[in-house]
């Protein structure tokens, strides 16, 4: 091998171990300094980039069938209001639930009152939410 | 080389530094949709809610002055210009507020013109002390000035302490979760207050009343907390908040849920605690709802798994600090007195009462809330709640008969692992209640229901199925020794409502009793003294009664008449107290 072209890659080497080590440091740092102080280590920070984006929630009105059905979905849902000679439930709710709980057994319908009434805190300007108030609570 | 090293190593630091000691920042999802939910490690002075001071920072540009005054006419042309007093000109001087390009201007114009400084200092006492309350009240709940917020809270429990030393101690029962986890926000210490007559040390029964453990619902912590203020307030002029204070214990626990509340305070919607540990990743969704958290019956039903869900139980049986305080503090003043079996009823001489305060639906709920078994003192627990029904006119029922099942709660734990009667009162019509419900329904509907249960808290199990005290009277309030005085009462066996719920068996009158300075079950047998039916005969479920009372050998000063009513059952119902002075 010619003596220019071993010094060549020599010092290519040299450059690539010199970056190679840089990425590998500052990797050690940040996992040192993680590791030190408890702010990385933080709920928040451990949900960080898992974030979904901002939720929205519908107010609805349920119907159910059964007293057995009421106690499971008084089991996972934010139910704010029972009327059990009804059989009807009033719970705030998220959208994926809210498309989990159209069922044939259940009649859900929005409660355009209190969809206005708590609008902020409910988002009513996300697309989502605002096609099902449209579609459901139109002004009159 | 070395150079290159030195340059990547303070690169390095800069960057880990500015990403981990300045600031860090998660963009949030919460309920408001548009605020972040921002970890700040360096002073944070944003004051969000802060009222404009312009006003106020404009009045105290301006001075009192004395305007000295030419003629009447004069006074409507500066009237028309300054802010003058509306008050006699008859010194021959006018007096108002004039900023210093206005005493200047008129100066120029050759007013006399002069400080009135003795009232100018007296106007700018009394600014500081209006900015002082105004700076106060930005911790209160926008829109809702009626609601203390956790700091007021706090803030009342302090003065209460220093107001009344003997009466009120302020007791640090554990953290909340964000106090607890490192990390975070700071979070805040969890009070509870035990009011009693310190000065009377022996063993009282206890009244554990607990609000605001769901953080949305406002009207529960100020409700607990009028109820105590009022209590205190009345200790030495009410007789009936004097006995009780001096032989029964308040303990109240006002915010069960500080770290959610300053959520909901914020406008949130928000529920359960801020745990953000357990497995939810939705800022607006995480948390542990404690009232499914309590280790009796935990995970049993009417609760959730998934972390993000508003009745999520958390991860084991109590496993948030907050429900740990609560346990650990009920524990401490309430020993168990019922059996290990679900079907072990405490005994009917068990003592303490306990309430916490959630909204809404106007309901009065009693255990069990886990199973649609009857509890094994349902009988008495529907008693004493169809008591409380009478007062706040709340639908009174178990969970799962008029609402739903649920397990975790707060009322299963102490009336499951304590025996304890124990109860959740839903009050009002929504979370964030307005002021003018608060004040014209739910205060005047449920501190009544609250007197009561720290009446019944000695015998909950048997005091509330026997006749109220009415209508309690003398014929005078202040003898001379030897003078006799005559006592007047109603008893009522007849007060109940479940509003819906099944009706209470009442029973006839079987017989009235007094006693003087101590309460029944502190006097001797031979102490108790009788009353008579008004009509001649006991024999209808309400009563009038009446007895004479002789003074003779009564010491000198304030003397307690306590006044009890009997059924035909043998169930003798709670004392109404009067006072009557010997001088």
């Amino acid at each position: 091998m010619p003596m220019e072209m071993w010094v060549c890659q020599r010092r290519f080497l040299l450059r690539l171990t010199n970056r190679v080590l840089a990425v590998v440091w500052v990797l050690a740092m940040a996992v040192m300094i993680s590791s030190c102080t408890p702010l990385l280590m933080t709920p928040v920070a451990q949900s960080e980039g898992s974030v979904a984006k901002t939720e929205g929630r519908l107010i609805v009105q349920i119907t159910y069938p059964t007293v057995d059905v009421l106690n499971e979905l008084a089991g996972e849902l934010d139910i704010w209001e029972v009327d059990r000679a009804a059989q009807t439930l009033i719970a705030r709710i998220t959208l994926e639930q809210y498309t989990a709980l159209r069922q044939p057994d259940l009649i859900i319908t929005l409660d355009c009152a209190k969809m206005r009434q708590y609008a902020q805190q409910n988002n009513l300007s996300l697309p989502d939410i605002a096609k099902l108030m449209q579609e459901e609570c139109p002004e009159k | 080389m070395v150079k290159r090293w030195s340059l990547l190593i303070v690169l390095s630091a800069v960057l880990l530094l500015w990403d981990g000691r300045l600031l860090y920042a998660q963009s949030g999802d919460d309920d408001s949709g548009a605020t972040l939910d921002v970890k700040i490690y360096i002073p944070f002075v944003f004051a969000p809610g802060q009222p404009s001071t312009v006003e106020t920072e404009e009045a105290l540009t301006k001075t009192v002055v004395r305007i000295y005054l030419n003629d009447q006419r004069q006074l409507h042309e500066l009237a028309h210009e300054l802010d003058l007093f509306e008050e006699a000109t008859t010194n021959g001087y006018a007096v108002g507020l004039a900023s210093e390009e206005e005493i200047a201007g008129l100066r120029a114009q050759g007013v006399r013109i002069e400080v009135d400084r003795a009232r100018d200092g007296e106007l700018r006492s009394a600014q500081a002390e209006v900015m002082s309350r105004s700076s106060q009240a930005t911790n209160t709940i926008p829109g809702y000035a009626c609601y203390r917020t956790v700091e007021e809270t706090y803030n009342s429990l302090t003065t209460l302490t220093a107001t009344y030393p003997t009466l009120v101690t302020k007791l640090n029962i554990g953290n909340s979760w964000e106090k607890f986890t490192p990390g975070g926000n700071a979070g805040y210490d969890i009070f509870a207050l035990k009011v009693t007559n310190s000065a009377k040390p022996d063993p009282k029964p206890k009244f554990l009343l607990m609000s605001a453990i769901h953080a949305r619902e406002y009207a529960t912590a100020e409700l607990a907390m009028r109820f105590v203020e009022d209590l205190l307030t009345k200790y030495g002029v009410d007789p009936d908040a004097t006995w009780l204070l001096d032989n029964f214990e308040l303990h109240l626990i006002p915010q069960a849920n500080p770290d959610g509340r300053k959520k909901a305070e914020a406008g949130q919607l928000w529920r359960k605690n801020t745990d953000s540990n357990d497995g939810c990743r939705r800022s607006s969704s995480w948390g542990t709802d404690l009232n499914r958290n309590s280790s009796f019956k935990w995970n049993t039903g009417g609760s959730s798994s998934n972390a993000c869900n508003e009745t999520y139980r958390g991860p084991s049986a109590a496993s948030e600090p907050e429900t740990q305080a609560i346990q650990n503090y009920a524990a401490s003043i309430f020993p168990d007195q019922r059996g290990p079996a679900n079907t072990d009823p405490a005994p009917a001489t068990a003592e303490g009462v306990f309430i916490t305060l959630h909204s809404y639906g106007q309901l009065v709920l009693y255990p069990w809330g886990w199973t649609t078994s009857p509890a094994p003192n349902s009988t008495q627990l529907q008693t004493l709640g169809r008591k409380f029904g009478f007062f706040n006119g709340h639908q009174v029922c178990n969970g799962p008969a008029c609402l739903y099942g649920t397990s975790g709660t707060t009322d299963d734990w102490t009336y499951g692992d304590r025996g304890i009667a124990s109860y959740t009162f839903e009050v009002g019509t929504a979370f964030f209640q307005s002021c003018s419900v608060f004040t014209s329904d739910i205060l005047p509907k449920n501190m009544p229901a609250l007197t009561y249960a720290f009446k019944a808290t000695r015998r909950p199990y048997q005091s509330p199925a026997g006749p109220d005290v009415l209508n309690l009277a003398v014929s005078a309030a202040t003898v001379s020794a030897g003078t006799p005085v005559n006592l007047n009462a109603t008893l009522n066996d007849t007060r109940y409502n479940s509003n819906g719920w099944g009706n209470e068996p009442t029973q006839a009158i079987q017989s009235g009793r007094y006693s003087i300075d101590l309460p029944s079950w502190k006097s001797l047998p031979s102490d108790l003294r009788l009353l008579t039916a008004a009509d001649g005969a006991f024999n209808s479920s309400i009563e009038s009664v009446t007895a004479t009372m002789d003074t003779a050998g009564w010491s000198t000063g304030r003397h307690t008449v306590f006044v009890e009513g009997v059924d035909a059952n043998g169930n003798v119902g709670v004392p109404t107290a009067i006072f009557i002075t010997i001088n």
